[in-house]
């Protein structure tokens, strides 16, 4: 069963199954062992520092997909300006003082205009 | 209440945004309005319920989603041990805790650290659920919506809103990590996973993790003398 796929098993409850264990659980854990051993643990401990290392270098693998091999109609957009239009929102982010709002504006703008100009 | 009133604002409204683009994904990958509503409802943490997503289009075994998103989520737990000090008294149950500790993510722990104070600390915890009910019921709302318009959606604007996942991630992960060793992971990630990604779609993620270990090691050991 732990080596089938989210389609492969044709029942009712597989999927609820797989997204009960690969998900909820999965991901609640962390938020349970947290609760568990709450101020127990030195946050600057240098184990504590390589498992947010992996965590972040996961989501940030997360984030490189989502801009390389995005679906729908960003995959007709060249990967250089989805790339560009995420590192200007980043930088407008850290030069506006961490202001998301500043992040989007500018990724989101820059992706438009070049999604328009490519259409005109 | 002032709890409702506190989540109401320019994060929710980007989360809304952000959680519309989830939901096209979602949608995208053939996952149905209940199935979608349940990740929301019981994961809720937006980077797990990508990476769980990418793994079902990727065909992945029940095993290797599990490994990859048990690694995504790491980051709750320290998240959680930093804010419950804020939030809880002496007198506070065990239960409760683990009841606003399953809604703790990125926009609620933000909320959390910066407006705990604000509160009388015995009705924080009342304050911080609140906070969460509304995210969440806010989100629940943008899910069933979306998921039942999004063919409805103009190309541009699902496209649009799916490309505010990587920019809310990018710059919410630089401002939660505290140390060099995770703003390496940072740069390690965002290029290894793709790079593994050409040859396989099922352990890109988990490569990318590694590689952010990786890189947090070398960090730590450059540290220290």
């Amino acid at each position: 069963m732990i080596s089938a796929g989210f389609a492969d098993i044709d029942a009712a409850w597989w999927p609820w199954f797989y997204i009960t264990v690969a998900g909820v659980l999965a991901n609640g854990v962390w938020r349970a062992a947290g609760v568990a051993i709450g101020g127990q643990l030195d946050e600057s401990s240098p184990s504590l520092v390589l498992v947010r290392a992996v965590a972040t270098g996961l989501v940030a693998g997360v984030i490189g997909n989502l801009v390389l091999f995005p679906a729908g109609v960003l995959a007709a957009t060249p990967a250089w300006l989805r790339a560009g239009a995420l590192a200007a929102g980043f930088g407008a982010y850290l030069a506006s003082g961490n202001r998301m709002l500043m992040a989007i504006a500018v990724t989101e703008g820059i992706l438009i205009a070049g999604i328009l100009l490519a259409q005109s | 209440m002032r709890g409702v009133r506190d989540a109401l604002g320019v994060p929710l409204l980007v989360l809304m945004a952000t959680f519309a683009g989830f939901v096209g994904l979602a949608r995208d990958a053939g996952i149905g309005l209940g199935h979608t509503l349940y990740m929301v409802a019981f994961i809720w943490a937006l980077p797990a319920q990508v990476v769980l997503v990418a793994q079902i289009s990727a065909g992945a075994s029940l095993l290797a989603a599990t490994v990859a998103v048990t690694l995504s989520s790491v980051r709750l737990m320290p998240m959680v041990v930093a804010l419950l000090p804020e939030l809880r008294t002496p007198q506070t149950r065990r239960r409760s805790l683990y009841l606003v500790a399953g809604y703790i993510a990125v926009t609620s722990w933000v909320i959390g650290m910066t407006r705990a104070r604000e509160i009388p600390r015995r009705s924080r915890i009342a304050w911080f659920a609140g906070v969460e009910t509304t995210l969440v019921a806010a989100n629940l709302g943008v899910a069933t919506a979306v998921h039942l318009l999004a063919a409805g959606l103009p190309p541009l604007v699902s496209g649009l809103l799916a490309f505010l996942m990587p920019t809310y991630f990018l710059a919410s992960l630089w401002t939660t990590a505290r140390e060099n060793a995770s703003r390496l992971a940072l740069a390690a990630g965002l290029t290894v996973g793709p790079a593994v990604h050409w040859w396989s779609a099922e352990f890109d993620l988990i490569a990318a993790g590694l590689a952010g270990g990786v890189a947090g090691f070398l960090s730590l050991r450059a540290a220290r003398p």
